[in-house]
């Protein structure tokens, strides 16, 4: 039975694991820091808090928090209305500049994946760039191994219908009685940055979209507040950042507004 | 006894199949005057996002919404969970959305809107557990049982199905056990 962490287990917990990952992890939602401490403490077979404390200094756990702490992505196309607007956003684009995404926390591929099907469909790739943030080699090589949760399958080709029911799962999935993963070939224009987002960004004034949904909800006002402004500075004029459909941006922004209420899509004010 | 609505912070309503006409009917005879909000967490398919909240808006004597993350809870209105999201209640009277993983198959789950809901209320909580499929809420509702909170469980025999009031009732004996007119009496009686 794995240790269950208490509010003071976390208060301690928190600023060490913010001085070696150089994020912010005070600023969580409390609730959810006791859940997801719970569940990695059970992940990781943590018996005693000194073993996860001692885990931190030595950085022998480190990897390991970088890849489970972040909540997973529930599926491929998640919020099909949400993917249908972006994907006649893409197909109105025409210019001889680069359209820009970027994905600042891959907390799981399902997100990154439904652009690339969306970029594949299209046949649009030589004209869209991907920049997305990795800390830890586990997500890497989930990354570059195609990696889809199996236990999503029927939910990964349900959503891919509602998106559009001409679309062919096989034209982008591997899926064999021993194999479920996106096809290698769409795994291009990616541009990885190694590091937590506040660390690594794209260059100024240069993305499109950021694709940043139910992560927030996690986060406290105050590291809400933080987090969009840090995000200003790369995005172009017209730039959007896509929230979870029952976020929205923190109260009195005056960086933001709102261009799609269905959706949650704010646009930068620059 | 006497229950008096100033003892309590919230109302918090758990329910899977056939709970949609129950809660539907029972917002359709609640006083619009009632004061405390109604948090509900209903089991739902996550791929229609509008319809319910409309549907129970018609008829209901109060305001219904989906709560958007870190809205502050207010009085005289009715929160549903949104489909696909798991629901919390924060200390600071604030709701938490999240989409960590599904708990007894579902998300949103009882369990954690329950539980979340006795944390942040403690004594000062009604929870009520009406006709569901599964046993989700189960522990939600022991939680506000131990807590202090009261604790309403429908009368199986006024249930389409019976699973999850019968689950609550094998972990512990509620404050009472009501047809769901019965509840929506309780409530409008609270003084």
């Amino acid at each position: 039975m794995a240790y269950i962490p208490t509010i003071n287990d976390i208060r301690d917990i928190t600023p060490l694991l913010s001085e070696k990952l150089h994020f912010d992890y005070t600023n969580y939602g409390f609730s959810f820091l006791k859940r997801r401490f719970t569940f990695l403490f059970q992940k990781l077979s943590i018996k005693k808090l000194s073993q996860f404390i001692d885990g931190i200094h030595d950085g022998s756990l480190l990897d390991d928090i970088n890849y489970l702490f972040p909540i997973p992505t529930t599926e491929l196309f998640r919020d099909p209305s949400f993917w249908r607007i972006l994907r006649q956003k893409i197909n109105k684009y025409h210019s001889d500049k680069k359209l820009v995404f970027w994905l600042p926390e891959l907390s799981s591929n399902e997100e990154l994946f439904s652009l690339l099907i969306i970029i594949q469909s299209l046949n649009v790739g030589e004209d869209v760039k991907i920049y997305l943030n990795i800390n830890n080699p586990q997500s890497k090589s989930d990354l570059l191994s195609g990696y889809l949760d199996i236990k999503n399958k029927e939910l990964n080709k349900s959503n891919l219908k509602r998106l559009d029911d001409k679309l062919n799962e096989d034209d982008f999935i591997l899926n064999t009685e021993d194999e479920y993963s996106l096809k290698s070939e769409l795994l291009k224009s990616l541009s990885v940055l190694d590091g937590n987002f506040t660390e690594a960004q794209p260059p100024k004034n240069s993305v499109f979209m950021i694709l940043f949904r139910n992560t927030m909800v996690n986060y406290n006002l105050r590291l809400q507040k933080t987090v969009e402004s840090s995000f200003v500075e790369c995005l172009q004029p017209d730039g959007l950042l896509a929230l979870g459909i029952q976020e929205r941006i923190s109260p009195n922004s005056n960086e933001y507004f709102l261009f799609n209420e269905n959706e949650s899509i704010y646009k930068v004010i620059k | 006894m006497t229950v008096s609505i100033n003892d309590y912070k919230a109302i918090v309503i758990g329910g899977s199949a056939g709970s949609f006409s129950v809660v539907s009917k029972m917002l359709a005879k609640i006083k619009p005057d009632f004061k405390l909000p109604i948090i509900i967490c209903m089991h739902r398919l996550k791929h229609v996002r509008s319809g319910l909240v409309d549907s129970l808006n018609i008829k209901s004597n109060i305001p219904v919404v989906e709560p958007f993350d870190k809205d502050k809870i207010e009085p005289g209105k009715v929160y549903i969970a949104p489909s696909n999201y798991h629901l919390f209640i924060e200390f600071d009277n604030t709701f938490s959305l999240s989409t960590e993983g599904v708990h007894n198959h579902s998300r949103p789950a009882i369990d954690y809107t329950l539980s979340s809901a006795a944390t942040s209320f403690r004594g000062k909580l009604i929870g009520i557990i009406l006709t569901g499929a599964n046993k989700d809420g189960a522990q939600g509702m022991k939680q506000i049982h131990t807590k202090n909170g009261y604790t309403i469980v429908q009368d199986p025999k006024t249930c389409d199905i019976v699973t999850m009031p019968k689950a609550t009732l094998d972990l512990f004996t509620p404050k009472a056990i009501m047809s769901p007119d019965e509840i929506t009496n309780f409530l409008n009686n609270l003084e």
